[in-house]
């Protein structure tokens, strides 16, 4: 067996490192940076807000009913990312749909979502979790 | 400091590990690498990495703002697209979720499900977008979609 131990491990080129892997099939290979969630977030919507636990957010703002604020801790490249969202209730039946927000595009710096419940009104949630994936600055 | 600078390391057989201090960080085996978690456990790369992503407008002649491993997007119906995988996946068993809005309007909910369970194949799948008041399909204004699971 031979080990190397060193510091540092970079890419000669400008773009740093870029990784790819073998995909679970063996045939081909897939894209790290491209696969990796890049933020995510699941917190408490009812009363004052609260975080439970998150990755690359810096802000939760609580800016409506079921309407919320997120600010990214390091940007994305551009608006066109994408925001996969859940949202649950105290109450069994009930059915929430977690959606960007209607007015406002996805920005660089964060975005807005809007929780509410089927055939219903927009209400503050429990429990919401968004999942980001798109490009970083 | 020391400081390695290579354009590809290749480990020498397929149970290769990548160790900083006395903590294996990235271990591999045939076709699977796993890294250490945030806490102790150890957790596969490949199964966490999303496999296709896209963000799409589904109105009018639809466009495709940014994306992963998707060749194309078509407009099948009203509120119906289906997506075409670059490189497959390896079965059709794979999960995928999406969010989407629709307008100014805020409180007009939609739902997105796959169209039906016969269209997801290892190249696509079809999904279906419905609005939440009328129950019927409706093109969203931004459509948003990830998908997880084996690729081929």
């Amino acid at each position: 067996m031979s080990s190397l131990k060193v510091d540092n491990i970079t890419g000669r080129g400008n773009a740093g490192f870029t990784g790819s892997v073998k995909s679970e099939g063996g045939n081909t290979t897939t894209n790290l940076q491209q696969g990796l969630c890049k933020s995510f977030i699941n917190f408490n919507g009812e009363g004052t807000v609260a975080t439970r636990d998150s990755f690359n957010i810096s802000t939760l703002n609580d800016t409506a009913d079921g309407t919320y604020q997120l600010t990214f801790q390091t940007n994305m490249n551009d608006g066109n990312y994408t925001t996969s969202g859940t949202g649950g209730d105290t109450n069994a039946a009930a059915v929430i749909v977690c959606q960007p927000h209607d007015s406002e595009a996805p920005s660089t710096s964060g975005y807005r979502v809007t929780c509410l419940q089927a055939h219903a009104s927009i209400n503050d949630e429990p429990y919401i979790g968004v999942v980001i994936h798109g490009d970083l600055a | 400091m020391s400081t390695l600078s290579v354009d590809t390391i290749t480990g020498k057989s397929t149970s290769t590990n990548l160790t900083i201090g006395s903590t294996p960080v990235v271990s591999s085996s045939a076709n699977s690498l796993t890294i250490r978690g945030e806490g102790s456990n150890q957790t596969s790369i490949q199964q966490g990495l999303a496999k296709c992503w896209v963000g799409f407008v589904g109105t009018g002649t639809i466009s495709v703002s940014d994306s992963f491993n998707l060749s194309s997007l078509n407009d099948d119906d009203t509120g119906t697209y289906t997506a075409n995988f670059s490189t497959n996946m390896a079965n059709d068993d794979y999960c995928w979720s999406a969010s989407m809005k629709d307008g100014t309007t805020q409180g007009r909910g939609r739902y997105s499900c796959p169209q039906n369970a016969s269209t997801y194949s290892t190249s696509a799948f079809q999904m279906e977008f419905q609005n939440d008041t009328t129950s019927t399909m409706q093109d969203v204004d931004h459509g948003a979609l990830t998908v997880t699971g084996d690729l081929a």
